[in-house]
């Protein structure tokens, strides 16, 4: 299981766990490897609580603590990732400023992957995880944001393509609930 | 994000209810119930499956996943 509740681990410099994964899940399960505590939220949260929308990168909202920055610096790094840049330029992402609430749009050797200090109303790791729930892909149980608080997150954040898919989670909230 | 995933593999033994049409799509705001279903139906790790089929489809130039 990957998911930390807490922080209290000491920090740990691993060795980068490859994975033999590709796609979403393969960034998944390279967090996982790397001990990096996180919730995904968005659209690949919306499919995994059934909902049928289409995304391409996958969101996560991770534990801003020093141990975990480290420990998710080391899975980006396993990752090959690097911000989408319109220029082609190779940057790389830097352990401070993913401890800051951000957004880093980042693309990876599995993708696109999108590291967000807060989401929604300006909502971190810990007040997302009242409104998680783990799902188990292959052998790992994953913390994903539950339709509730995709719902209310993408209100708060108002763009346009939140509210597009509002009615897709709606109905589908209530046709999970019935 | 914000397109409905396509509907191969729809189930075709699901009744629309009373407020949808006949395709199973709800009138009030055109979203796919029998889809929705569908997707519910399947496990997590089904649904990701889903997911990735359909973006595995796309060329990856065209979403910038082969940017170096």
């Amino acid at each position: 299981m990957c998911f930390r509740l807490s922080s209290t681990a000491s920090p740990e410099i691993r060795l980068a766990v490859p994975s033999a994964s590709t796609g979403f899940r393969g960034a998944i399960e390279c967090l996982c490897a790397h001990d990096v505590a996180f919730i995904v939220v968005g659209g690949v949260a919306a499919v995994l609580n059934g909902a049928p929308i289409s995304t391409f990168d996958l969101d996560i909202v991770h534990e801003r603590t020093p141990e975990n920055v480290t420990r998710l610096m080391v899975a980006l790094a396993a990752l090959d990732a690097r911000y989408r840049d319109p220029a082609g330029r190779v940057l790389r992402p830097r352990a401070d400023a993913i401890a800051g609430d951000g957004h880093h749009l980042l693309l990876t050797n599995c993708g696109p992957l999108d590291v967000l200090g807060r989401i929604g109303d300006g909502e971190g790791f810990e007040a997302l995880q009242v409104e998680t729930r783990l799902h188990r892909l292959g052998e790992r149980d994953v913390p994903v944001l539950n339709l509730s608080g995709l719902i209310r997150t993408k209100k708060a954040a108002g763009r346009a393509k939140d509210l597009a898919v509002l009615p897709i989670l709606m109905r589908t909230l209530a046709e999970s609930n019935g | 994000m914000g397109t409905n995933i396509g509907d191969s593999g729809k189930p075709q033994d699901t009744p629309a209810t009373a407020s949808e049409s006949d395709d199973g799509v709800d009138g009030d705001n055109g979203v796919d119930v029998s889809l929705i279903r569908w997707m519910l139906s399947l496990t997590s790790d089904e649904r990701l499956d889903v997911l990735q089929t359909f973006v595995d489809g796309v060329p990856g130039d065209s979403i910038g996943r082969t940017q170096r």
